[in-house]
């Protein structure tokens, strides 16, 4: 109890609650507008929180990462544009509700099934990840080894297209993050006489790159000015009426994007279809799905946000980030001096409990935001991308990079980001990159120094049954993705069978 | 298309120099197996592999005459150039480019001055009006020097050659 009353008064310092109130405001904002996505803000963010404390920082990215997961259904339900990738679903009936004239109810679900599923989620990080990383303490090298092989498998194997791309993305991956000192004979390794290359590739400036940089040149693509309808938001406390009636709906959804939010590379966008279909195939009005149901906006958006308390609990637990969004709050971690996993629970218990009230208020903060900005919100999403182009272009180059003062780390930054630019256009996807950035040394310590232990050979991580469990799940998924990739590409060749 | 050669190629390239690379280093056979090199090897022909079945689908799906024509339009010398497709991929290009002459430009000219010309000549390629150009490519550029100086107190790189803080002696 002492340590919850200790973060409470750490999260209701006026300072602090007046900076976790404007990162859920902005990361609104953020999330409305279309090509900013919260992984955006976040990688922008993180290098100005350097000089910040550890829970002032994580009080205001865990802010922004809330915020901006529902922001992004302002536009996707008004304009038929998705903020953020997580989004697309809630266009589907969101938007025909707001031609229907229903844009305030529309609005007024998504407020508040993002709200409460945030905090369905938030109730599984608190309760889950106690319980998870007392078992996590017990893990020895070969579990370490086969969790990460499990997290690096299934995210090539599901994030992307294609089960071969997504390999050649986790390999170059793999291979970059072994350039600099070896970790368990130390010496210089794949550095090719580069000084600079000795100190490997810096996690923050490359995976900012990847994905800050890597948007910026996506957004230059069609930087023109979003076309807007021009309709007035009106009757959102109508969704009074609405939400008693969707609570199944809402829970279901919830339990969905938590449970999805917890597989490493899935994501938002995998947690709302998942649960639009749950509740598509559960609903008495299936008929009224795609053509503006209530129903479906709220299975979505309770999805959608449930997602972010589901990806922190690998993250705060084994240090495996759950998507795009952990993946960069782990190089705010490692800036703050933490390290991510269970050793979290030992020496950091209090910023523990910070970040889980963080996420609580902030889900409050939605709905709260919500009802009463959304008009504004609305108006701020306006913005033409020509002007935030510049903007995200610098910081995503300098902000990483500035504090260690040399170029090397520029570029880096700018070097990822032309990977990542085209790794994206070409099906390889960059959540496996830098998922193996990230994994990829923890990855290869985990099995040399486990085959080093007296006795050990390859036997020894199928002896073990944690580790065990992990190499058939990985196995499993491997299975299914192989299976996956032959159906799609015979579907590929039978229409040109067809013709000839 | 283009894309997915030209990652084959750097896959194809990083993993046969890093091949190359694994046989200088030093293994200690009997407390390290495998060495440092075991790792990087068994990535490497999992990359491999996974590449030389994306090349050959490549291959079976490729057109060169498309493929000519496409570079030939990016290029501009051919007709269909000023297509939005074409006109985008050549922004990006350029823009990609100058990101690469930028940390250069930091260098040499100092921090403001290389972000103002950096900003001016994205907003001149948007074709924005001199008053908003120099608006916002100077506005950007100090509001964050400022925020990395001023606020975080980080050491904002001084130019080489020139440096306009301190010119201004902020």
């Amino acid at each position: 109890m002492d340590l919850i009353f200790q973060a409470l008064l750490i999260i209701l310092q006026p300072v602090n609650f007046g900076l976790l109130v404007i990162a859920v405001f902005s990361g609104i904002i953020i999330g409305a507008i279309p090509g900013l996505t919260s992984a955006v803000a976040i990688g922008l963010l993180i290098p100005f929180t350097f000089s910040f404390e550890a829970d002032r920082a994580f009080i205001i990215l865990l802010g922004i990462y809330v915020g901006s997961m529902y922001g992004g259904s302002i536009p996707a339900i008004l304009m038929n544009l998705p903020g953020t990738p997580g989004a697309a679903v809630t266009a589907m009936d969101g938007y025909p509700m707001t031609k229907q004239g229903h844009s305030g109810e529309a609005l007024g679900v998504s407020v508040f099934s993002s709200g409460v599923g945030g905090i369905i989620s938030c109730l599984f990080l608190i309760f889950l990840s106690l319980q998870l990383a007392r078992i996590a303490l017990e893990f020895g090298g070969p579990e370490y080894f086969a969790l990460c092989l499990f997290a690096i498998v299934i995210v090539f194997c599901l994030s992307g297209q294609s089960m071969i791309k997504g390999a050649i993305a986790a390999g170059l991956g793999l291979l970059i993050a072994t350039v600099g000192i070896d970790t368990i004979t130390p010496y210089p390794r794949f550095t090719f006489e580069v000084t600079e290359l000795m100190i490997g590739m810096p996690m923050v400036p490359a995976t900012i790159g990847l994905f800050c940089v890597a948007e910026a040149f996506r957004m230059i693509e069609a930087p023109g000015r979003i076309a807007s309808e021009n309709r007035a938001i009106s009757g959102l406390l109508a969704v009074s009426r609405t939400i008693p009636r969707l609570w199944r709906t809402l829970l279901q959804s919830g339990l969905i994007g938590t449970f999805i939010g917890i597989l490493p590379g899935t994501g938002a966008t995998v947690g709302s279809y998942m649960a639009y279909n749950a509740a598509r195939a559960t609903s008495r009005r299936s008929e009224k799905f795609g053509e503006g149901a209530a129903e479906a906006v709220c299975a979505s958006e309770s999805a959608n946000n449930a997602v972010a308390g589901g990806a922190l609990i690998p993250l705060m637990t084994l240090g495996i980030p759950g998507d795009i969004n952990t993946l960069l709050l782990i190089g705010a971690m490692l800036i703050h001096g933490l390290i991510p996993g269970p050793t979290l629970f030992t020496e950091n218990l209090v910023l523990v409990y910070v970040i889980f009230g963080t996420m609580v208020f902030s889900n409050l903060l939605i709905i709260v935001l919500g009802l009463t900005m959304t008009k504004w919100v609305a108006r701020i999403a306006h913005v033409e991308k020509k002007y935030l182009i510049p903007l995200v272009l610098v910081v995503a180059i300098t902000g990483p990079a500035i504090s260690y003062g040399h170029i090397y780390y520029f570029w880096v930054a700018i070097g990822f980001g032309l990977l990542g630019y085209f790794c994206e256009k070409g099906g390889f996807p960059p959540l496996a990159i830098a998922m193996s950035l990230i994994l990829g040394p923890i990855l290869e310590y985990n099995l040399r120094s486990s085959m080093m232990l007296p006795d050990a050979s390859f036997l020894m991580f199928l002896q073990r049954p944690i580790s065990a469990l992990f190499l058939v799940l990985t196995l499993g998924v491997i299975i299914y993705s192989i299976r996956r990739e032959i159906r799609r590409w015979r579907t590929r060749r039978l229409p040109k069978e067809a013709e000839a | 298309m283009f894309t997915s050669w030209l990652v084959c190629v750097i896959a194809v390239a990083l993993s046969v120099t890093f091949l190359i690379e694994s046989f200088s280093l030093q293994t200690m056979v009997g407390s390290d197996p495998g060495g440092p090199a075991l790792f990087p090897r068994i990535v490497i022909a999992i990359t491999l592999l996974a590449t030389a079945v994306t090349v050959v689908r490549l291959v079976r799906t490729s057109n060169l005459r498309l493929g000519v024509e496409t570079a030939a339009r990016f290029m501009g010398v051919a007709a269909g150039s000023g297509d939005e497709r074409f006109r985008s991929m050549r922004r990006v290009t350029f823009v990609m480019l100058l990101s690469l002459v930028y940390p250069w430009a930091m260098l040499k000219i100092g921090f403001i001055l290389g972000t103002a010309l950096f900003v001016a000549i994205l907003m001149q390629m948007f074709r924005q009006g001199l008053v908003v150009t120099a608006a916002m490519s100077f506005g950007v550029a100090f509001a964050i020097h400022y925020l990395f100086a001023g606020v975080l107190s980080v050491r904002v790189t001084p130019g080489e050659w020139f440096d306009l803080v301190r010119f201004l002696g902020i």
